[in-house]
């Protein structure tokens, strides 16, 4: 149901103050260092319960000189990242706010799993946030999700 | 500072602004459009996991309402793209820049941000600005500090970018450059990052150009001259930019940016 009235207006003003102030003030500090890199992978179940290898969900499309004025999937894969980062971040630093993050999350890899292996998730598939440190791997959270049985 | 520059030379720059940033709108609007199914109901950013934040804005921000934003985006972009300079004073072009800068607010706040934050913030700064310099009488007060906002902004931009890298080591000795070109998210071509880990000395040389420009940007301030050549090498930056960190939209929203830029330059003369 669509909220509508007075009992609607605090979110939609928070968001909409908050998302005013990013863009009247942006950061501008592009490009700082690389610190932790945070990592998306998935694996499918077999079908004798064993699981797959952990595989990276974000791929980069191939190259092209015309993605230089024009590239929708360079721009959803950067915007992915993103929430991937922030998923990654608010698990890290135990954010309240983790749970939009992790749903976004959620739904990519179940994309991802559907449109690139869907007859091996009859049985199930599991995902991860990884942080990689510079010296070490570190998983923030993992989830398991049930098959869909024909 | 000098005899103010005249109504031609702000105008031009409003005009080139106008036409800049209606291309900039329309390539994400279309970009937007091209992935509609990961913001339809069973996408990426489906509208029930999303919908508690937007309170009254809901039917805006649905899958249909959202399409509707973007049409309306891309309608605006045109108007923009296509405005003449003897438009200046008219309503047409000030109405399709405010509804452009409707529609970026409304992407902003539809994605949470997740979708290029920087180039958004960009293009919000040119619109904003350049509706502040629109709705104002031609070359009076508030229409100057409408494009010098957007050039400070534009300088700020640099100059923080700049000042940022060169309190890091790893930009002084290129290895933050290289880490950045080995990172996935950016899928950098596997050649450019080869060449890279095999030549650090010409990766150093080019991490410090990158923080010697973005330091230097301010002199673009000093003298037309120095506008021009700030905003040659500025566009080559954007350019590789754009082509290895598939950062596209950054450079049409700082080349909408620009002729404001250019303007500051003349009016410091």
């Amino acid at each position: 149901m669509v909220p509508v009235g007075p009992a609607a207006y605090p979110s939609a003003m928070r968001l909409l103050l908050r998302t005013l102030l990013r863009l009247l003030l942006p950061a501008w500090g592009f490009f700082d260092v690389v610190g932790v890199v945070p990592v998306l992978e998935w694996r499918p179940m077999a079908p004798d319960g064993r699981w797959g290898l952990w595989r990276p969900v974000l791929h980069a499309p191939a190259w092209r000189w015309w993605h230089a004025v024009w590239h929708p999937e360079g721009t959803r894969l950067l915007a992915l990242q993103t929430v991937v980062e922030r998923a990654t971040f608010a698990c890290l630093q135990r954010d309240e706010d983790a749970t939009e993050s992790l749903t976004l999350v959620a739904h990519l890899v179940e994309q991802v799993a559907t449109s690139t292996a869907p007859q091996r998730l009859t049985y199930g598939w599991a995902w991860r946030l990884v942080a990689q440190h510079t010296d070490r791997m570190q998983v923030v959270h993992e989830r398991q999700h049930p098959g869909h049985p024909r | 500072m000098a005899a103010l520059p005249s109504d031609a030379s702000l105008a031009s720059a409003i005009t080139w602004m106008t036409r800049l940033a209606g291309g900039a709108a329309a390539i994400s609007a279309l970009e937007l459009w091209t992935i509609r199914a990961d913001w339809s109901d069973r996408g990426i950013w489906r509208p029930a996991a999303l919908r508690p934040t937007w309170g009254a804005l809901t039917p805006l921000m649905g899958a249909g309402g959202f399409r509707a934003v973007l049409l309306a985006q891309l309608s605006a972009a045109i108007v923009m793209i296509a405005s003449p300079a003897t438009a200046l004073g008219q309503p047409m072009a000030s109405v399709a820049t405010a509804g452009v800068l409707l529609g970026t607010l409304l992407a902003a706040m539809r994605f949470r941000g997740t979708v290029n934050g920087g180039s958004d913030g960009m293009l919000f700064t040119v619109l904003a600005g350049l509706l502040l310099a629109r709705i104002a009488p031609t070359d009076s007060r508030w229409s100057q500090a409408g494009v010098l906002y957007v050039a400070a902004q534009l300088t700020l931009s640099y100059l923080r970018a700049g000042l940022v890298k060169v309190t890091r080591r790893p930009w002084w000795t290129g290895e933050a450059l290289l880490a950045f070109l080995r990172l996935p998210a950016y899928g950098a071509p596997a050649p450019v990052v080869a060449w890279g880990e095999a030549h650090p000395g010409w990766v150093r040389l080019v991490s410090l150009a990158v923080m010697a420009f973005e330091c230097l940007a301010l002199i673009a301030w000093r003298s037309p001259t120095w506008c021009l050549v700030v905003i040659a090498v500025a566009l080559v930056f954007h350019g590789v930019v754009a082509l290895l960190f598939r950062l596209n939209r950054f450079l049409w929203a700082w080349w909408a940016a620009m002729p404001s830029l250019w303007y500051a330059a003349q009016l410091l003369r």
